[in-house]
């Protein structure tokens, strides 16, 4: 189905959809583009990236896994009861305005956490009750390298909608049923006479052209394990990372957690909140020893994850070339720079 | 010969000396220079000096942070570039006694100015960027999509535009002429208005900042006075102090405890503000922190090596608290 909306009336759409869903978009907070969830009186930015991924949506930042409450009897105090209780999330949701390079963030996430093996509830029953709403990416920036790893700037993979902006209006495409759906909100009409297909088209062509492929990822697994032990390539390209977890916290593809108990007086809930594994703490054992004490460990095993461990064993690329981790380093650790050393 | 020529002598000159020097060279656009260590004479042409390089190279010093992180041996010697504002990062760290002098080659290097991007993203939407250049008081901006001329004054750091020590206080060398310091006249003045307004205002606009953090702890890992690792309470489990969850109070509660372990030791660097991926004015609450330190102890944090921190010192009687 192809419909198209006028850019003015974006606002109405969000709006009138929110009665519906749970809506997450970019929106502005503070100084900072962030993916939140959508009320009537944020600002919404279609235009530029935003500094966190969409991956909150799905995999919150924190969520409780259980709620528990343990009980003293009153009449007998050596007596305990424990009450456990768990919810899962069920809202139906609409992921609006994401780049397609997010949407494609969550190939990843499917495969670990609603693939053949394990299949992560909290996860899956949200994944699918949600709708993704993309957006052409007219200007990719100097950080984006989506087409290296088998992405692209007008991607419709792993999106129900695809938006392309065309003068005034966003010209809609749809790509499920899911999609079909939200284009029969009313402020969706007929593209005749108004948006040109091939005027979409080109725009959509000339996003992908103005984006280089930085590297070939052929092979990239084996390269990556062949290197493993050359500690001094390592260190030397990790020797200015700071050890703090901006990379994986802004990533689309990124999905490991901790688990914590957090309450008082028998009472809490258990949570699972994101981790990095760029946190010495991750993998830091109850013994003391460390497997990954060093930061260039770290660092390895976040760049042999996704391009060599996810490729092997569940045949994906964990990276879908949205620079934010380049964007957003503190000491503009370039990651394309430390995979491009690994294939030369 | 202009600055960066003379570093660059420098460096070469220094090299024999110790296993690598750190500098700054070019990041993924001329707007963000990165950290860059060098080892061998054929990497010294790829340093840069200009209005970006800002990272506090303080950072990489202290041991807790570096040897445990295995980048470097115990007992190397490395050389670094540092600004007027990092050489007391430098400083308060030798009070510390967590760096030792010998360890390591100061490359002093007087600095104008300083462009913060925060700032400048206000201005112009430097995703894009093209080019900047600067002439006289003025920046000429060029992007995808426009061109600009900035005033310097709007869009430097707040620290540059009230820099009281452009030049290192501490150095091994000093690279090129002295820079002549800003008036400090005016830079709490976005304290002293915070602290007109009401309780209840503070906490809502803090809690409004802090909603947006993301818990990644950047703020930390770039400031050179964190360096309690994975000892730090905002993720031990026992004490069991804070809770992992994303919940703005926890968050707001991570930062004000990291702000008062900062007392008296902050020399307002800045790191963590600058690193902030959500642009978080953490600056904010640690310059209320060293202008209440001035007031009741009179003292700068990182401005002389030979002065005990007030905060590691105990008087019976202070002057201005009683």
């Amino acid at each position: 189905m192809i419909k198209k909306i006028p850019l003015n009336k974006v606002k109405n759409l969000l709006d009138d959809l929110s009665g519906d869903y749970k809506v997450f978009a970019p929106v502005k907070n503070g100084r900072s583009i962030i993916f939140d969830e959508y009320r009537s009186d944020k600002e919404v930015n279609l235009e530029k990236f935003s500094v966190t991924s969409i991956k909150e949506a799905l995999f919150p930042s924190h969520e409780a896994m259980i709620k528990y409450d343990y009980k003293k009897d009153p009449s007998d105090l050596s007596k305990t009861s424990l009450s456990l209780k768990s919810e899962v999330n069920f809202d139906k949701t609409v992921i609006f305005g994401v780049h397609p390079c997010d949407a494609r963030g969550f190939f990843t996430f499917d495969k670990v956490y609603a693939g053949n093996g394990y299949r992560d509830v909290y996860y899956k029953t949200k994944r699918d009750a949600t709708a993704i709403v993309a957006i052409t990416c007219a200007n990719p920036l100097a950080t984006c390298f989506c087409t290296t790893v088998g992405g692209s700037p007008a991607d419709s993979e792993g999106t129900d909608v695809l938006l392309t902006k065309v003068d005034e209006f966003y010209y809609a495409e749809s790509y499920s049923e899911k999609g079909e759906l939200l284009l029969k909100n009313s402020n969706f009409s007929s593209p005749q006479g108004g948006v040109d297909n091939e005027q979409v088209l080109k725009i959509k062509e000339e996003a992908v052209q103005k984006l280089d492929k930085n590297f070939s990822t052929e092979g990239i697994e084996n390269k990556l394990l062949k290197i493993f032990s050359d500690s001094d390539y390592w260190k030397n390209a990790t020797s200015k990372c700071l050890s703090c977890g901006i990379c994986t916290y802004v990533c689309p593809t990124c999905y490991c957690f901790n688990i914590t108990d957090e309450g008082v007086m028998g009472r809490g809930e258990r949570i699972r909140s994101w981790d990095s594994c760029m946190f010495p703490l991750f993998t830091l054992e109850a013994s003391g020893h460390n497997p990954r004490a060093r930061k260039f460990e770290r660092y390895r095993n976040r760049i042999n994850h996704k391009f060599s461990y996810l490729v092997i064993r569940n045949n994906i690329i964990g990276c879908v070339g949205c620079g934010r981790c380049i964007r957003h380093c503190p000491v503009s650790l370039d990651i394309r720079e430390v995979v491009k050393g690994v294939i030369d | 010969m202009d600055r960066l020529d003379i570093l660059k002598e420098k460096v070469k000159e220094i090299l024999p000396e110790v296993d690598f020097v750190i500098g700054y060279s070019k990041g993924f656009d001329i707007l963000h220079p990165s950290p860059y260590f060098v080892s061998e004479e054929r990497q010294i042409r790829n340093l840069i000096w200009d209005e970006f390089c800002i990272n506090n190279f303080a950072n990489y010093l202290p041991p807790p942070k570096r040897v445990p992180n295995g980048l470097f041996k115990q007992d190397e010697k490395i050389g670094l570039v540092v600004k007027g504002c990092d050489s007391r990062s430098i400083i308060q760290l030798l009070q510390e006694e967590i760096i030792f002098r010998d360890t390591f080659i100061i490359l002093g290097m007087p600095c104008e100015m300083k462009i913060d991007l925060k700032k400048l993203r206000e201005k112009i939407d430097i995703d894009y960027i093209q080019s900047f250049n600067v002439s006289g008081d003025k920046a000429e901006v060029k992007t995808l999509l426009e061109k600009k001329t900035i005033n310097l004054d709007e869009i430097l750091y707040d620290k540059c535009l009230y820099c009281k020590y452009p030049n290192p206080l501490i150095y091994d060398y000093l690279i090129g002429d002295k820079v002549n310091p800003r008036s400090r006249e005016g830079f709490y003045k976005d304290v002293d208005e915070f602290e007109m307004i009401s309780n209840e205002e503070k906490i809502s606009c803090w809690e409004k900042e802090f909603d947006r953090c993301i818990r990644c702890y950047a703020c930390r890992e770039a400031c050179p006075n964190c360096y309690c690792q994975y000892q730090c309470i905002a993720q031990t489990r026992r004490p069991h102090w804070i809770s992992q969850s994303t919940e703005t109070i926890d968050k707001k509660f991570f930062q004000m405890f990291r702000a008062f372990h900062n007392a008296g030791r902050c020399t307002d660097c800045g790191e963590c503000d600058r690193v902030c991926p959500v642009g978080i004015p953490i600056s904010k609450i640690m310059k209320k922190l060293t202008k209440e330190v001035l007031r009741l102890f009179n003292y700068e944090a990182g401005v002389d090596e030979k002065l005990i921190p007030p905060l590691m010192t105990y008087k019976r009687e202070e002057d201005n608290i009683g």
